[in-house]
């Protein structure tokens, strides 16, 4: 097997979840570079899509640093879901809920929070070895 | 508009039943598994979670195509379509079950059926909506787990990484496209006809009855719209149309000298320059200036070469959730948009066709908002937005000096 691969079908399922993720959040940059007009609003989303990206990879490779990490993004994004309903409780400002935005927002990031549980759950910490001088 | 009211008119009416029947899947599977017994020990062993999910998004999808003709048999072509690809999806989520080869035929089939929904949406035949989006997107995860195959080979893995990662950027900004083409090209369904309007010789815009398509920015991506009740606005409410633009002509022609709009407190709220630049009057978003064409919330300017044109106004509810009055019905149609606001940097985009927002923002919805052109816009005065190379032309022809500097300073003065 080559490494960043595994035989676990939950990792595989969040590392194909986490590519979405990066797909979803690159998707997404383009409507804030073509209303602000600056390529500046790039930066972020770029950064947060190669992340996913390598998480998707270390998440699939079992390394139990990339599960946690994932849990806390899928975290930071179902929490700016429920910030933006909070916001929608404004008198001037409303938060609209769609269908789409359900599945991307709520159901995908809880599945990851749920996966990347599952699987720490289950993957043993590597234990270090000290070599007696 | 109620939350749910929202979220409903994001749903195409001849999608409903199709969304319906799908949602009532998990119900049906969880009896299903309560009438029949326990699989017995010595049997198959049960599939992987991999192959659990790839059969659940064939069967979502193949329910939603096989449902689509309830309430989509306007076309012959397209219910065979419906019909034979949602078959096509049972029948490979039946072959993941019993342990046959799916991979490559259901790859081919996502792959030729998302272009025939991308190229159904671009080429005007169907507004996309939020059942379709959901589909495409289901697509594009039965289409990922297709991918993510046995593979041995670290390209092919690679390839099939970065496959997915294009396809939805690719599938979203093409589904985005065609959004906002459907809204363009609404402008063209509920237009005033404004000759002899205002002598009682009102010309009913015309409509093709078998063509009800509402058009309500059923993708909510940066657009938000209420259905319309009716799509024939009858003579009184084309005339009501008429008089409103004709009114806010008349009293924002005072500021048609963007200096005086500067000096009676209208300031800038974004771009300084452009075809669309708009200054913004916050004393009038109050309830009595609701549709006031005295007092509209803001002004839209074409500003370029040193020169100002007044392109017309912007009507704004003072409340978010709370839909504008349409004296003109589907004439005067009100939209509102969905936004995300990103801290770093500070800045606003709007939400993608699939729902989500860039990286470390946050969504909400602004106050619904009517733009009235006043210039004569080819359009109409109804319309969504205006030709930038007519308001360039426009503004040549009537704009007046604008100093070099003074935008930005108002926009400044009023932070």
């Amino acid at each position: 097997m080559l490494s960043g691969m595994t035989n676990s079908p939950r990792a595989e399922l969040a590392r194909l979840l986490l590519l979405m993720t990066a797909g979803l959040t690159l998707l997404a940059m383009f409507g804030e570079i073509v209303l602000m007009g600056s390529l500046i609003y790039a930066a972020i989303p770029v950064i947060k899509a190669t992340l996913l990206m390598v998480l998707a990879r270390k998440v699939a490779a079992l390394r139990r640093w990339a599960m946690i990490t994932t849990i806390v993004l899928a975290s930071v994004s179902l929490a700016g879901f429920t910030i933006s309903n909070l916001i929608g409780l404004l008198p001037q400002l409303d938060h609209t809920v769609t269908l789409t935005g359900l599945v991307t927002e709520a159901a995908l990031p809880l599945t990851l929070i749920v996966l990347c549980g599952q699987l720490l759950a289950a993957t043993p910490r590597r234990l270090k070895v000290r070599v007696a001088q | 508009m109620n939350p749910w009211q929202t979220f409903w008119s994001g749903i195409a009416p001849d999608h409903a039943a199709a969304f319906i029947l799908t949602a009532l899947l998990p119900a049906v599977w969880w009896l299903y598994r309560a009438i029949t017994p326990p699989p017995a020990t010595d049997g198959p062993p049960p599939l992987s979670l991999m192959h659990r999910w790839a059969m659940a998004g064939l069967v979502v999808t193949g329910v939603i195509h096989v449902a689509l003709p309830i309430g989509h048999h306007d076309n012959p072509v397209l219910t065979a379509g419906f019909l034979g690809a949602g078959l096509a999806y049972l029948w490979l989520a039946v072959r993941v079950v019993r342990g046959r080869s799916w991979r490559l035929l259901t790859a081919l089939l996502v792959v030729s059926n998302l272009f025939g929904y991308l190229f159904v949406i671009t080429a005007g035949g169907e507004e996309p909506d939020q059942v379709g989006i959901l589909t495409a997107l289901d697509e594009l995860m039965v289409l990922g787990i297709a991918m993510t195959g046995p593979a041995h080979r670290r390209l092919a893995r690679a390839a099939a990484s970065a496959g997915t990662i294009a396809a939805v950027v690719l599938v979203g900004l093409v589904i985005w496209i065609g959004s906002f083409v459907a809204h363009q090209h609404s402008d063209l369904d509920a237009d005033l006809t404004t000759a002899g309007a205002a002598d009682a010789a009102v010309e009913v815009p015309h409509h093709d009855d078998d063509h009800e398509h509402d058009h309500a920015a059923r993708a909510q991506a940066g657009v938000i719209m209420r259905s319309l009740a009716s799509h024939h606005p009858t003579a009184e409410q084309v005339r009501a149309a008429d008089q409103l633009a004709r009114s806010t002509e008349s009293a924002i022609a005072r500021y048609a000298d963007i200096n005086v709009a500067l000096e009676a407190g209208y300031k800038p709220s974004g771009a300084l320059a452009g075809t669309e630049v708009h200054l913004e009057n916050k004393a009038y978003d109050t309830a009595a200036h609701i549709l006031d064409p005295e007092h509209p919330q803001a002004l839209v300017y074409v500003v370029a070469d040193g020169k100002a044109a007044l392109l017309g106004a912007v009507f704004r509810m003072p409340e978010a959730g709370r839909p504008g009055p349409e004296p003109g019905a589907a004439i005067t149609r009100w939209h509102a948009h969905n936004i995300c606001l990103t801290p770093l940097p500070p800045g606003a985009g709007i939400a993608s066709p699939f729902g989500g927002c860039p990286a470390l923002s946050v969504g909400a919805t602004m106050p619904e908002m009517m733009h009235v052109w006043t210039a004569g816009n080819p359009g109409g005065p109804y319309a969504e937005s205006v030709d930038p190379q007519w308001a360039r032309a426009y503004n040549a022809a009537h704009g007046t000096p604008l100093a070099s500097g003074r935008l930005g300073r108002a926009r400044s003065a009023a932070r």
